[in-house]
């Protein structure tokens, strides 16, 4: 009976004697000195300050990314190698995890230092501006609307700034930074209560600071990565929950985990989401599994059942926090955050709907091609496509081990594994359009689950059998794997414009922001009010930060690209839609007439110029119609008012 | 399959294969259900004195203290406080410690000295959350003084429940004054490696930083100044009537000479008849919403037409310093008799 539930050869105990050699090799990771790894970190994060120099000099890709990577592998590396080492105290994992987690967030933190420069950043940095100078929160937030109804990173931003002083955007890096350290100390206690040795949270917590998002898009300043810290809290306290063997510790742990779910709701809609589906997959798992023992127990006849995976407990905690979860997320949903349902729903159905569609017509109809028109150099773009490789072999592996030994363990700890599996089917979703920004968002969730699987063979034995990797070459064979899956997941997280500061380019929500634009904004606010503007996607975004401008969202339904992509007037139907929203302002940078934009369209999906340059005819004629009066200007960015009543009568008369 | 001694049975809570938690749990602590008149009595003062922290705290903020000490100070010491008191009320006394190995008790039930730092550190920062939603739901706005008093007031309560359940900060077990010295002994060894690791990184991340070239924009706004040019109702004029149109040239990047620009009107693509252009000096350094490196101020008037009717009328500014671009502007006039 006990062999059934015997999953202990899996996993290696530091403790058992070691080959006096191998311990000696392995204990060398463990005993590198702490001042070393310390120096070795300063370097490489002096060598990622260089290489963003090289590449803001507009010096030749495979230069910037070579030194970028000698300095992130030689800062990470040798703190990776300490906190892994078998030996290594428990308390020095911890600091040697924290100093990770610093190490993986200066990435991002060393590309815009001082000021907002993605798309998300400027929404949170200016929904925090608004909350600070109007003393409330939910303010309605014009680039992100579904911003306002999530209020936690704009009321720990505001609450930084007014103890601190600090500037509203380092009150907000410094709330990132710390989740983001947190959120891999979570995981290593999350694995550590699961996998049973400090060891295995250590592995864990390496393999997820590097999923494809942990490097640079949930270390922007933005709600998920504030979130993000708070999923993996409680998920690590319902486990602490489910392992303890005091009803107080359980009570706390469990209370401690509601906390931070109360935290994560307030703070993020879909981390919350996939919360609530781990927390289920949980759930359902440790009743399925249960109540299938219990029925072959029947049906064996047996007066002694087999021994539980889970105990009812531990099945009593993970349910008292799906459930506090739901009532929490449906309150806060009815509630104050209605409109979130309808923001959420495109993106599921429409993916799904593309990703049939593409593999009906050989993925040629408007999918995206990964890695395209980009500047990776080969052997990144080599990585990037082999890191989910790698994590198929391990997880392979990992599910054949299982397998052989008839799934053992606890089943909380199998069903965050299956959990991640999801990780897998959800990787062709980059191919969607519409599905690729949730299937990248999901890999930092998935990741959870396939940490543990990672780190369960990574430290799994095969009793009686030679290992597959000789203990001395476990040290260096596991580096090389952490940093080809480093390097392959942030190649396939975010582009190199996103990455590496650069000369202006065109049709970028980072390398297209200027101060000319933002100039623009607040002087246009200054001199008109808040008024309602129509502007090219990259415009927008320094509208609406710099200068609290309400920008229009152009869409199939609401077609205001029409004002500059095409050479004749506004069709009646637009402007009844302009005339109808007070939209009195159209914001152009000619540049768009100059290059096409690197992302593909100026004003985002259904853009008719998507790939081209706009005809710089179609921009000067604004010049010369009736409807439309050049007040500001500058070297290539033109203000516009509009005279709606004109506009509308051109149009009636055109039609 | 017999189960291999030295590893753990999963059907029970099993110890971490750990050395050390941290910090080091001290074996000298004393049980708190062991404790005497004189270690409640050191209890007593220890949350007195986070009592002092949370008033300096609070204190230092609403005085305006410079931004390090608020951020170093200030910040850390109310999360920390609110933490430490949050910490034991959810997860009740620490355990008691025996004398043997930390690996023999940190695990037993997940509650180690670790679990509780990092514990206290977010239950500390979902109280600030919880502060400023509190200030909001109870209609204050969300200032200095309302998210401080928020955040300290909480800290207190909870070292107040704490008191009342007769618990303590979140590291409670009371070490006699000996062990506590030598306690403290260590950590502060510790603590002077923290910093200067932090140091090295700190500096670190700021060379890096400075590493990276500022780049310099060199542009120049040309805009209006008349409010009917950003008003609801289009411009207009009688026939032959004076025009008069307010503008304003900023330089950034550069400054702008003492010499006026060249400023040219046209009306329905003709030069414009009467033309008088006037500039202000050039202010060096200007007040205002983004205003630039240096501004003018100017005034273009000229006669509307004669005709009634609807002209454009286009002004461009020629021979700025900066113009690669001549920058103009162009606005519409209605000519009513």
């Amino acid at each position: 009976m006990q062999s059934q539930v015997d999953w202990t050869p899996l996993v290696s105990d530091p403790r058992e004697p070691q080959p006096s050699w191998a311990k000696a090799l392995l204990s060398r990771a463990g005993a590198l000195p702490w001042p070393l790894l310390v120096a070795a970190a300063a370097v490489g994060v002096v060598l990622v300050g260089w290489s963003y120099r090289m590449s803001a000099a507009g010096a030749p890709a495979g230069g910037y990314y070579l030194t970028f990577w000698a300095g992130m592998l030689l800062a990470i590396l040798p703190v990776s190698a300490k906190v892994a080492a078998p030996l290594t105290p428990r308390a020095q994992r911890i600091w040697g995890i924290t100093l990770l987690g610093v190490l993986t967030a200066v990435p991002k933190y060393l590309r815009n230092p001082d000021q907002p420069l993605y798309h998300d950043e400027y929404a949170h940095w200016r929904e925090a501006v608004d909350v600070l100078s109007t003393g409330q929160l939910l303010r309605p937030n014009a680039l992100i609307p579904i911003v306002q109804f999530f209020p936690g990173t704009s009321a720990f931003t505001a609450a930084i700034e007014r103890l601190t002083g600090l500037s509203v955007w380092h009150s907000g890096q410094l709330i990132v930074a710390v989740m983001h350290v947190l959120t891999l100390l979570a995981m290593f206690l999350l694995a550590e209560a699961h996998l049973r040795t400090s060891q295995a949270g250590a592995v864990a917590a390496l393999v997820y600071a590097v999923n494809p998002s942990a490097v640079y898009f949930d270390t922007q300043y933005a709600y998920e990565s504030v979130a993000m810290g708070l999923f993996a809290w409680v998920l690590a306290l319902a486990s602490l929950a489910g392992k303890a063997s005091t009803r107080r510790h359980r009570v706390g742990f469990t209370v401690a985990a509601l906390i931070a779910v109360a935290g994560c709701i307030v703070t993020h809609h879909l981390t919350t989401l996939f919360l609530l589906v781990v927390l289920g997959v949980v759930c359902v798992g440790i009743t399925w599994r249960t109540r299938s023992r219990r029925r072959a127990a029947r049906r064996a006849a047996t007066e002694e059942a087999p021994a539980p995976m889970t105990s009812g407990i531990e099945g009593a905690v993970w349910w008292t926090v799906l459930a506090g979860t739901v009532v929490m997320a449906g309150l806060w949903l009815v509630f104050v955050a209605s409109p979130t349902v309808s923001y959420l729903s495109p993106y599921f159905g429409g993916s799904v709907k593309q990703l049939a569609t593409m593999a009906q017509t050989d993925g040629d109809s408007g999918g995206r091609k990964v890695l395209a028109a980009t500047v990776q150099p080969l052997w990144e773009r080599i990585l990037t496509a082999g890191a989910p490789f790698v994590l198929g072999v391990f997880c392979l592996v990992g599910s054949y081990r299982l397998w052989l030994h008839r799934f053992p363990g606890p089943t909380a700890t199998l069903a965050l594994m299956t959990f991640g599996l999801i990780y897998f089917p959800s990787v062709p979703f980059v191919l969607a359009p519409s599905g690729a920004e949730g299937a990248r968002r999901s890999w930092a969730f998935t990741y959870v689950g396939v940490a543990l699987i990672v780190t369960l063979v990574a430290l799994g034995r095969r009793p009686g059998r030679k290992p597959l990797v000789p203990p001395r070459w476990r040290t260096a064979v596991g580096m090389l794997l952490l940093a080809v899956l480093l390097i392959g997941n942030v190649g396939g997280g975010l582009n190199d414009p996103y990455r590496f500061p650069g000369p202006f380019r065109w049709g970028t929500d980072t390398n297209s922001a200027s101060n000319e634009a933002r100039t623009v904004a607040r002087q246009l606010s200054a001199q008109a009010g808040t008024v309602r503007v129509v502007a090219d996607g990259y415009t927008a975004l320094q509208l609406v930060a710099y200068g609290g401008l309400e920008v229009a969202a152009p869409s199939t339904g609401f077609p205001a690209w029409e004002l500059t992509q095409t050479p004749n007037d506004p069709p009646l139907e637009l402007a009844k839609m302009l005339a109808g929203s007070e939209y009195d302002y159209l914001v152009v940078d000619i540049r768009m007439g100059e290059e096409a934009a690197f992302n593909g369209t100026n004003y985002g999906p259904g853009d008719p110029l998507e790939g081209q340059v706009t005809p710089m005819a179609y921009l000067t004629r604004l010049d010369h119609v009736p409807w439309a009066s050049r007040v500001m200007a500058t070297e290539h960015l033109r203000v516009y008012r509009l005279d709606l009543r004109r506009l509308g009568a051109v149009a009636q008369a055109g039609s | 399959m017999t189960r291999s001694p030295v590893v753990p049975d999963w059907s029970v809570p099993a110890p971490t294969a750990t050395s050390t938690a941290l910090p080091d749990p001290d074996p000298t602590w004393t049980s708190p259900a062991l404790f005497g008149d004189d270690e409640r009595t050191r209890r007593h003062e220890r949350n007195l004195l986070a009592l002092i922290v949370i008033a300096l705290a609070v204190a230092a903020v609403l005085l305006g203290a410079p931004v390090p000490i608020r951020a170093l100070f200030s910040l850390p010491a109310l999360v920390l406080v609110a933490g430490s008191a949050a910490t034991p009320l959810v997860l009740g006394r620490p355990p008691t410690l025996d004398p043997g190995p930390a690996e023999a008790t940190a695990g037993a039930h997940g509650d180690d000295a670790g679990v509780r730092w990092l514990l206290t550190v977010l239950l500390g920062l979902l109280s600030l959350l919880a502060s400023v939603l509190v200030v909001a739901v109870l209609g204050f706005a969300i200032n200095t003084t309302s998210v401080v008093l928020a955040i300290g007031v909480l800290a207190a309560l909870l070292l107040a429940v704490g008191q009342l359940r007769d618990l303590d900060l979140a590291h409670a077990p009371v070490p006699s004054r000996a062990a506590a010295r030598a306690t403290l002994k260590a950590r502060a060894r510790g603590g002077i490696w923290v910093l200067t690791a932090g140091a090295v990184l700190v500096g670190a991340v700021l060379l890096a930083q400075s590493l990276r070239p500022v780049p310099t924009e060199t542009y120049t706004v040309l805009r209006f100044t008349n409010a009917t040019q950003f008003g609801p109702d289009p411009v207009s004029a009688r026939p032959g009537q004076q025009m008069i149109l307010e503008i304003a040239v900023q330089s950034y990047g550069y400054q702008l000479t003492a010499e006026a620009p060249t400023v040219a009107v046209s009306v329905a693509g003709q030069p414009a008849r009467d033309v008088e252009v006037s500039f202000q000096p050039v202010l060096a350094h200007p007040a205002g919403v983004d205003p630039g490196d240096s501004a003018q101020l100017g005034a273009v008037a000229f006669d509307a037409p004669s005709k009634p009717g609807l002209y454009q009328v286009e002004l461009r500014a020629d021979a700025l310093p900066q113009g690669a671009d001549p920058t103009s502007l162009v606005t519409w006039l209605l000519v009513q008799s």
